[in-house]
C-alpha cells in the first residue's frame, strides 16, 4: 500500500536530497529531510491498515508493521526496525535513516577488533544488556521482557499506537539516569514477531559502531546494522530497536505513530533484516556498547567484523567462500547507488543527465510508436563493416529500440520543461501571466509547466542557490526575449 | 497473501522476503500482468519500475528477486510461486568482481591492448542450468553501471540473438527487457543453419572463429567496449564433441572468466584443463531452482516461436513482408554436407573427406519450401563462410514453372544480396 511518503525505497525517492553523511553511498544515510512536508497522516485502524501519523516537526517516519493476521507471515521474514530516539547533537531537521542490516559500514578506526566467531541462534544475553537480538529461527533475547505471541497480539494495535508516545518519554528520559545495566523501557510491538528491545543507554563517549557480524548460519555473514550517525551529527544517547518478522511489511510503507515533537530531533533508523542474517544492534554510545560487545563476544555469541569502507569488498578476484558472502555494496552499486529511477520502465541513473536523456529517449519512442500508422517492420541486419562502425560510435549517437533511421530530432518542447512551483512567484516573470502548474510524479512536487528559471534555461540548476537563479519565466518568453535560446 | 482491501479476483499479492523470488510461468492463455507494490525487485537484473504494470507474453518463465524485500502483484492465469534459496548472491558478486576488472581495465592505459581488455566471460553448463538467464543478469547489472558490454552467443539450439542455428553478438547498453529480450539493433550475425553442431562441428569452428575476429577489430578499435568486455553464452552440449567445441570457445574468443552452472564434473575438467593458464578463472556456480528442464519438444516448440519472433515480433508488433522472386535472382549456397563419395568409391585405405566448409550450389526446386534461409553479406560465392549474414528468409512457395519463390521477409524492399544460405532449419508458420 503505497502512501505518499514511500519509505520502502528511498533510495530512489529521497536519495537526491539527501546529504549523505558519508562518503559511501549506503542505505543508512538515506535520510529523508523532507519527511515532514511528505509524510501524510494515515488512517490508524486495527488490523490491517496502515499506521501512519504526521509528525509535526520531528518527525519520525518509519515504517511500522501493520499488524497483520498472522498466517500471513512468512516465518522467515523478518525485518527489524529501529529507530534511534534522540541524538542531542544532531542537526536540527530531523532525519530517518533507513538501513538494511546488511551493510559494510565505514567503521571509525577505534572500532574494537574483534574476530570473527558465528553467532549461533540462540540469544543469550544478560537482561539488561541494551541489545537486540533477533532471528526468526532463534529465540529472542529479550533484555527486559518477552511478550508471548498472544500478548502481543493483544497489544498490538495498541502498542503501536501508544509506542510513540512512550517512546517520547524515554526520549526526554534521557539522561544520566539512564545508564548501563538499568533496566530500560521496552516497547513490545509487533504484530508477529519476537522483538527486540534495546534498552537506551546513555553515554557522552564517542559512538562506536562496529559492525556487527552475527549470522546463524553461515550463509550470510551479516553485517549487523549497527549505523554510525555521522561522527558530526552527534551520538545518539539512547535507542529503541524495533524488530518485526515480516519483510513485506516493511515495503507497505507505513508511517510510525509520531513522536510528540521536542526539541531534539529523533532519528530513525529502519531496516530490513533477513531471518537468517540475524540481527541488528543500533548504535550506542561507546562505553555501553562496548560492555555489550565485550559481554557478547566472552559468550562466543558474536562476533564483530571490522568491515572495510572499500567500495568494492567483493574485490576483483574470485573466491569461492567470498562468492557465498552478501556483499552490501555490491547491491548497493546497483540501486543506492544510482538514486534516480525511471518510474516509467524501472532504470536507474547516478545524476540528472543521465536520467534526462533517457526520459528524451522514452518520449522520442512514444511519439514515433504513435506517430506510426502501421507496424514497423524489423530491418535487415548490419554488414560486418557497418556493424564495426556502428559499433565504434556506439554511446555517442546509438539509440536504443527501432529507431535508428527514424530518430526524431525535435527540440525539446516547452511543456516538457518545469520547474517546482514556487508560491512567492505564480506568473511569468517576462509576460506577467500566470504559470500552469501540475504535480510531477517524477519529483513528487508541484511544478510551472513550461517554466525555466531565468538564469538557468538548460534546467541544470544543481549546486545554485535559489537565489541566484532568478525569476521564473516561461521557456517561451525566455526564448523569445534572447536571441538564442539553446536546447543544453 | 492478500492484504488490504479485497482485490479483484484475479489479482494475487505476493510478499517477497529479502533474497527471495516469484518464480512464474505465464500461462498459455493469455498475457500476465505484474507489478512492484513496494520495495524494489528485478527479472533477471532489470529492474522493475514502482507500480506500473508490465504485460508478460504467454508461456514467458521468469523469477521476480528481491534484495531487500518487495511486494508483487500479479494478475492473471499463471503458476506462480515463491522461492528463497537462490544462488543470486553469488552471482551478483560474481557481477561485483567483473565490475571491478572493468573499471581496472579502463584506467588502464587504452593503448595496452592487455590491460585495457576488460573481462571476457564464458557461462558454461549442461542443457538448462540457467546459463542465459545468468548472462542476462551479468548484460543487465552491467548496465545499470553504465557498462556496455558486448553479449556473444554461441548457443545455436536456444540463442537468445536472433534465431537458433546462428551465432550472434550485440552491444548491450540498457538493462534487458523481460519482455522484448535481447535488443536487435546491432548484432551481428553469422548463419550455421542447423541447431545441433554435430552436423558440422569444422563449420560451427569457422564461424565462432569469424565472429571472434570481427569482435577483436571491434574491441581493438573501442576502447569503452574493450574495457566492458564480454558475456559469452554457450552450447549446453557438454560432452564429447560438444565440449571439445567449449575448449574451441574458451579459447578462440580468450576467455578469462569460465563460469560453470550447474555440473561439478565439467567445473573440473575445465579447471584441469585450463591450469595451465593463470589468467583464466574457472569459477564453479551453482544453479537456480528455477531453472526449468524442457524436453524435445519445448525446445522445438521454442526455436519455432523464435524465428516467428524475429519476424512477427514477440508480441506481434512488427510486420513481415512476402515477396515473388525469380529462380535466377537469387542463388542458394549449402555449406558443407553435400554427397559424399561413398567408401567403395575411394581407393583403397582412403577415408571419405568432405570438405565440411566447401560450398555448394543448390538447385531451387520443392526441397526448399518451408525452409529459412540466411542472406549472405558476402559479395562473391567463396566469401559466404566468413561473411555475417543481413537476416533471413522464409520460403513460403515455389513455382516450378514460372520458375517464382515466394518468400517472407522481414521488412519490404529488395534483398540486400543474392546469395543465399541454406542449411536444416526448417518452420510451419502456424
Amino acid at each position: 500500500m503505497p502512501s505518499p511518503l514511500c519509505l520502502d525505497d528511498p533510495a530512489f525517492r529521497f536519495e537526491d536530497r539527501i546529504p549523505i553523511g558519508s562518503s559511501q553511498h549506503q542505505d543508512p544515510w538515506k535520510l529523508p529531510y523532507d519527511v515532514p512536508k511528505l509524510s501524510v497522516p494515515l488512517p490508524v485502524s486495527g488490523r490491517e491498515s496502515l499506521i501512519g501519523h504526521r509528525v509535526p516537526e520531528a518527525e519520525v517516519p518509519f515504517r511500522r508493521l501493520p499488524s497483520l493476521n498472522s498466517d500471513s507471515l512468512r516465518v522467515n521474514a523478518s525485518t527489524f526496525e529501529k529507530h534511534l530516539t534522540e541524538r542531542p547533537y544532531s542537526p536540527p531537521a530531523p532525519s530517518a535513516i533507513l538501513a538494511s542490516a546488511h551493510k559494510s559500514q565505514p567503521l571509525p578506526s577505534h572500532l574494537l577488533p574483534l574476530h570473527q566467531k558465528l553467532f549461533q541462534s540462540q540469544f543469550d544475553l544478560e537482561s539488561n544488556k541494551p541489545i537486540v537480538s533477533h532471528g526468526s529461527k532463534s529465540s529472542l533475547v529479550l533484555p527486559l521482557q518477552q511478550y508471548n505471541s498472544a500478548d502481543r497480539k493483544v497489544m498490538d494495535t495498541e502498542e503501536l499506537h501508544r509506542l510513540p508516545y512512550q517512546h517520547s518519554g524515554s526520549v526526554r528520559l534521557n539522561h544520566p539516569n539512564q545508564v548501563q545495566g538499568e533496566a530500560m523501557p521496552i516497547w513490545p510491538h509487533e504484530s508477529h514477531g519476537n522483538l527486540i528491545c534495546s534498552a537506551p543507554v546513555q553515554s557522552s563517549a564517542h559512538l562506536v559502531a562496529p559492525s556487527l557480524n552475527i549470522s546463524q548460519t553461515q550463509e550470510m555473514g551479516i553485517a549487523l546494522g549497527s549505523v554510525l550517525p555521522n561522527s558530526l551529527s552527534g551520538i545518539p544517547p539512547s535507542h529503541v530497536t524495533y524488530k518485526t518478522y515480516d519483510n513485506s511489511l516493511q515495503a507497505l510503507g507505513v508511517n510510525l505513530p509520531p513522536l510528540p515533537p521536542g526539541p531534539p530531533p529523533p532519528s530513525v533508523q529502519i531496516g530490513p533484516a533477513s531471518t537468517n542474517t540475524g540481527s541488528n544492534v543500533s548504535s550506542s554510545p561507546a562505553n555501553a556498547f562496548s560492555g555489550l560487545l565485550s559481554s557478547l563476544m566472552q559468550k562466543g555469541l558474536i562476533s564483530l567484523q571490522q568491515q572495510t569502507s572499500s567500495q568494492d569488498p567483493v574485490g576483483i578476484e574470485f573466491n569461492a567462500d567470498l562468492l557465498k558472502v552478501r556483499h552490501e555494496s555490491a547491491i548497493n552499486a546497483l540501486y543506492t547507488d544510482l538514486p534516480r529511477q525511471c518510474m516509467t520502465c524501472g532504470m536507474r541513473f547516478r545524476c540528472q543527465e543521465e536520467h534526462g536523456n533517457h526520459m528524451d529517449w522514452h518520449v522520442t519512442k512514444n511519439r514515433i510508436s504513435k506517430n506510426r500508422k502501421q507496424k514497423p517492420s524489423r530491418k535487415w541486419f548490419v554488414s560486418a563493416k557497418e556493424w564495426l562502425s556502428g559499433a565504434e560510435t556506439l554511446g555517442t549517437d546509438f539509440v536504443p529500440g527501432f529507431l535508428p533511421t527514424e530518430t526524431v530530432t525535435e527540440k525539446r518542447e516547452d511543456k516538457e520543461l518545469a520547474v517546482p512551483a514556487d508560491e512567492n512567484q505564480n506568473v511569468c516573470a517576462l509576460c506577467a501571466e500566470p504559470f500552469e502548474d501540475f504535480y510531477s510524479d517524477e519529483t513528487e512536487e508541484w511544478m510551472y509547466k513550461g517554466a525555466i528559471y531565468l538564469n538557468a534555461p538548460d534546467g541544470y540548476v544543481e549546486g545554485l542557490d535559489r537565489s541566484q537563479l532568478g525569476p521564473i519565466v516561461h521557456a517561451k518568453c525566455r526564448s523569445e526575449s534572447t536571441k538564442g535560446y539553446e536546447e543544453a | 497473501m492478500n492484504s488490504g482491501q479485497a482485490p479483484p479476483p484475479s489479482t494475487r499479492q505476493f510478499k517477497l522476503d529479502k533474497e527471495s523470488e516469484l518464480r512464474v510461468e505465464v500461462g498459455p492463455d493469455g498475457p500476465l500482468r505484474v507489478r512492484l507494490l513496494s520495495g524494489t525487485a528485478e527479472i533477471f537484473g532489470a529492474e522493475l519500475p514502482p507500480e506500473n504494470w508490465l504485460s508478460i507474453p504467454p508461456r514467458l518463465k521468469f523469477a521476480i528477486f528481491t534484495w531487500n524485500g518487495a511486494t508483487i502483484e500479479v494478475d492473471g492465469n499463471s503458476e506462480v510461486y515463491v522461492a528463497d534459496e537462490t544462488p543470486m548472491v553469488s552471482y551478483v558478486n560474481v557481477h561485483a568482481i567483473l565490475h571491478g576488472r572493468r573499471a581496472r581495465a579502463r584506467g588502464a592505459p587504452s593503448d595496452d591492448l592487455d590491460s585495457s581488455q576488460g573481462p571476457r566471460v564464458i557461462v558454461v553448463g549442461p542443457t538448462d542450468s540457467g546459463k542465459s538467464s545468468l548472462c542476462r543478469m551479468l548484460l543487465s547489472w552491467a548496465c545499470k553501471q553504465a557498462w556496455k558490454p558486448t553479449f556473444v552467443d554461441l548457443d545455436i539450439g536456444q540463442g537468445s540473438i536472433s534465431i537458433p542455428g546462428c551465432i550472434a553478438a550485440t552491444p548491450v547498453e540498457m538493462p534487458i527487457d523481460v519482455v522484448e529480450g535481447i535488443p536487435l539493433e546491432m548484432p551481428i550475425v553469422y548463419f550455421y543453419g542447423h541447431t545441433t553442431p554435430s552436423v558440422n562441428a569444422e563449420l560451427y569452428k569457422v564461424l565462432v572463429k569469424e565472429l571472434s575476429r570481427t569482435l577483436e577489430r571491434q574491441f581493438t578499435g573501442n576502447a569503452e567496449s574493450r574495457a566492458a568486455g564480454m558475456v559469452i553464452n554457450t552450447m549446453g552440449w557438454v560432452e564429447g564433441v560438444g565440449y571439445e567445441l567449449l575448449l574451441h570457445s574458451i579459447d578462440t574468443f580468450n576467455a578469462n572468466v569460465v563460469l560453470v552452472l550447474g555440473q561439478e564434473k565439467l567445473w573440473s575438467m575445465l579447471k584441469d584443463v585450463l591450469k595451465s593458464k593463470p589468467n583464466v578463472d574457472v569459477v564453479k556456480l551453482h544453479k537456480s531452482g528455477g531453472v526449468v528442464t524442457r524436453n524435445v519438444k519445448v525446445r522445438q516448440k521454442a526455436r519455432s516461436s523464435a524465428i516467428r519472433e524475429y519476424f512477427y515480433g514477440i508480441t506481434n508488433d512488427l510486420s513481415p513482408h512476402s515477396n515473388i522472386i525469380n529462380f535466377s535472382d537469387i542463388m542458394v549456397y549449402r555449406i558443407g554436407g553435400g554427397p559424399q563419395a561413398p567408401r567403395s568409391a575411394l581407393p583403397i585405405g582412403a577415408e571419405p573427406v568432405a570438405d565440411p566448409t566447401r560450398l555448394v550450389c543448390v538447385n531451387i526446386n520443392r526441397d526448399l519450401l518451408h525452409l529459412v534461409l540466411a542472406v549472405s553479406y558476402a559479395k562473391e560465392p567463396d566469401q559466404i563462410i566468413s561473411s555475417n549474414v543481413a537476416g533471413f528468409i522464409y520460403i513460403t512457395d515455389i513455382d516450378i514453372q514460372r520458375k517464382k519463390i515466394t518468400y517472407l521477409a522481414p521488412c519490404p524492399g529488395e534483398l540486400p544480396s543474392k546469395l543465399l544460405i541454406v542449411g536444416t532449419l526448417t518452420w510451419l508458420e502456424s
